[in-house]
């Protein structure tokens, strides 16, 4: 079991290292976008999967982390590199202490909360010169298509082993008690707050990863684009037709919408967003469980019938 | 002063059409406890129903509003049906992503039929006013604010008295009781949705009326209707009217002391604090 796992894995890994010395720039720039979502949407995994807090506002810190990095290297004419850290982490503090009170509400309450977060960030933006408010913000052209795709590709397995990590550790177990029932979490002497919390911050990092390396890659950003509602619905359904709560379902789901998304793109792009509008509802309608959490509940014969999320309105 | 009395008047009266959408919001939620993040579509699809039928048959707006509400009760009633019905018993958050991607579905529809443009419904008296004791009544915003008061009315009313409303508040208490008083649930929830459809159409034809949109416009409209019934109180049938009027009045003033481009930081802020502060609302019951 633990052998095919890791068979498994080496042999994605190989095929990902590999694809650009076979493949054309099409390819490399498709590949790229499936690597970017696939590292957000193991991002959104950590706090709407594996801890049940549905989060519709986590573009938020993708958006943080592209503007931040942007308005730092434009503007105080800090090196990029330095530019990206100082973003990433501002967005990862401002998930922990944003998450100290929205992580106190329940269902759809916190589902509104985060996806209210995103919109009053990107008000704030929009009306902040320094971020590129209004008229947006251009960098310079630097490195090749290659070498964003092998940047994209490693922050997406970095995310694909934190969340290995986590699941087997004890912050994991304290998570997943904190997923199927909170009170009982809190009654045993977790601190449910500060877990959640952190969740909601290592899902900001990588978020805000994902922005810096983003923004130097199109070398051009705007407010709007960045804080764009569309991207968080994307992590969240890539998370749940792979397989939400598991190490390889966003990637899965990445893979599968990233695909379905370049042929739908051939027709048109409202044609590419009509299929997502209808995937989503097929996934809900049929796949309430994603591709890798049905077979999961399957085999344990533990499904009570409900959906992986347990939530507590 | 007098010109501040003018801006206070117009946030009111803008109150009238963000009730009209919360009330319609508000019936989904406190009934069947779910959020209808396609509720905004809904109300931009009514509006561009309304244009086409005034465009192509010269139909006025305000006579074409009741065919629209027949339109959208019949269509919500077989939506909730068919579809929504599969999964509300489930968890809030799978009802919660259907909507968006029914939302997501209606948006690109809407482009693909009418473009990304802007449009409005033009009628003679779209931008005309009353006037009264000096001061402006936007003719379709001071309408919008009388229907909000009859229809809110009206809902008490029929929630209150008739034997339809009767067993939507019976579902709404508890549906597993409602169950074995021989109510049935798939069709109170049906009927619910395709009201506050109906509702919603009507909403968006006065949105329609009073400003430019497109099928962009939906994603503030539901979030609008949520700050507003937020505000108001959950399921409470004069919340709506309340939470219009506190928001329209706080948009109209904030747009004017800190510029336009605010407008949204209001409303999202807003809606922010008051769910770290009061999550079950400021008027509203507790959570469910």
């Amino acid at each position: 079991m633990k052998n095919r796992h890791l068979v498994f894995t080496g042999l994605v890994l190989l095929i990902a290292l590999l694809l650009p010395l076979l493949t054309n720039d099409y390819i490399i720039q498709v590949g790229t976008e499936i690597a970017m979502y696939a590292a957000l949407a193991a991002g959104w995994n950590l706090i709407g999967g594996i801890t049940g807090y549905p989060s519709f506002g986590n573009v938020t810190f993708f958006g943080l982390g592209a503007i931040l990095a942007g308005a730092f290297s434009v503007n105080w004419h800090w090196q990029y590199g330095l530019a990206g850290i100082v973003a990433v982490l501002i967005a990862g503090a401002f998930g922990f202490l944003l998450g100290l009170p929205i992580l106190r509400l329940k269902g759809h309450y916190f589902s509104i909360a985060t996806l209210a977060l995103a919109q009053a960030t990107l008000a704030v933006v929009t009306n902040v010169q320094f971020l590129g408010g209004g008229r947006g913000t251009s960098l310079p052209l630097i490195g090749s298509p290659l070498i964003f795709y092998y940047i994209m590709f490693g922050i997406a397995a970095l995310s694909a082993l934190v969340t290995y990590l986590i699941v087997h550790s004890q912050y994991g177990n304290t998570l997943l008690a904190i997923k199927s029932d909170e009170q009982a979490a809190q009654s045993v002497g977790i601190n449910t707050v500060l877990a959640k919390s952190t969740a909601f911050a290592l899902s900001a990092l990588l978020g805000a990863m994902v922005g810096v390396v983003y923004a130097i890659w199109q070398s051009y950003i705007d407010p709007p684009t960045v804080f764009e509602p569309g991207i968080t619905v994307l992590m969240l359904v890539m998370t749940l037709i792979g397989g939400a709560g598991t190490v390889a379902g966003p990637i899965l789901g990445a893979v599968i919408i990233g695909l379905l998304t370049q042929l739908a793109m051939a027709f048109s792009q409202n044609a590419s967003s009509l299929i997502l509008g209808l995937g989503i509802i097929v996934v809900v309608l049929f796949l309430p469980q994603g591709i890798l959490g049905r077979q999961r509940s399957g085999k344990g014969g533990k499904r009570k019938g409900k959906h992986s999320f347990s939530l507590r309105g | 002063m007098h010109l501040w009395l003018q801006i206070i008047l117009n946030g009111i009266l803008q109150g009238g059409i963000l009730g009209i959408s919360a009330l319609a919001f508000s019936l989904q939620w406190g009934v069947m406890n779910l959020i209808n993040l396609a509720h905004g579509s809904f109300q931009i699809l009514a509006a561009y129903v309304a244009m086409v039928l005034l465009q192509r048959l010269g139909l006025d707006p305000f006579l074409a509003m009741p065919l629209v509400f027949l339109i959208f009760l019949a269509g919500g009633y077989l939506l909730q049906f068919g579809i929504i019905n599969r999964v509300i018993s489930g968890n809030l958050f799978m009802t919660l992503l259907l909507t968006y991607g029914l939302d997501f579905v209606l948006a690109n529809f809407m482009i693909l039929l009418f473009t990304a443009d802007y449009k409005s419904v033009n009628t003679p008296y779209a931008n005309s006013s009353w006037h009264l004791l000096g001061f402006q009544f936007p003719i379709v915003r001071t309408l919008a604010l009388i229907f909000l008061v009859i229809l809110s009315l009206l809902l008490w009313l029929f929630l209150e008295y008739s034997r339809t409303g009767r067993a939507i508040r019976a579902t709404s208490m508890g549906t597993e009781p409602a169950r074995l008083m021989g109510l049935k649930i798939p069709k109170v929830y049906a009927l619910t949705f395709g009201l506050s459809s109906g509702l919603a159409a009507i909403g968006g034809i006065f949105f329609g009326l009073s400003n430019a949109f497109s099928p962009a416009a939906g994603g503030p409209l539901t979030v609008g209707a949520f700050v507003v019934t937020i505000l108001g109180g959950v399921g409470t049938s004069w919340g709506p009217l309340v939470g219009g009027l506190i928001l329209g009045v706080l948009d109209a003033v904030g747009s004017v002391i800190l510029g336009p481009t605010y407008v949204n930081i209001i409303t999202f802020g807003l809606l922010l604090i008051i769910l770290i502060l009061r999550p079950t609302g400021v008027l509203g019951r507790a959570a469910t």
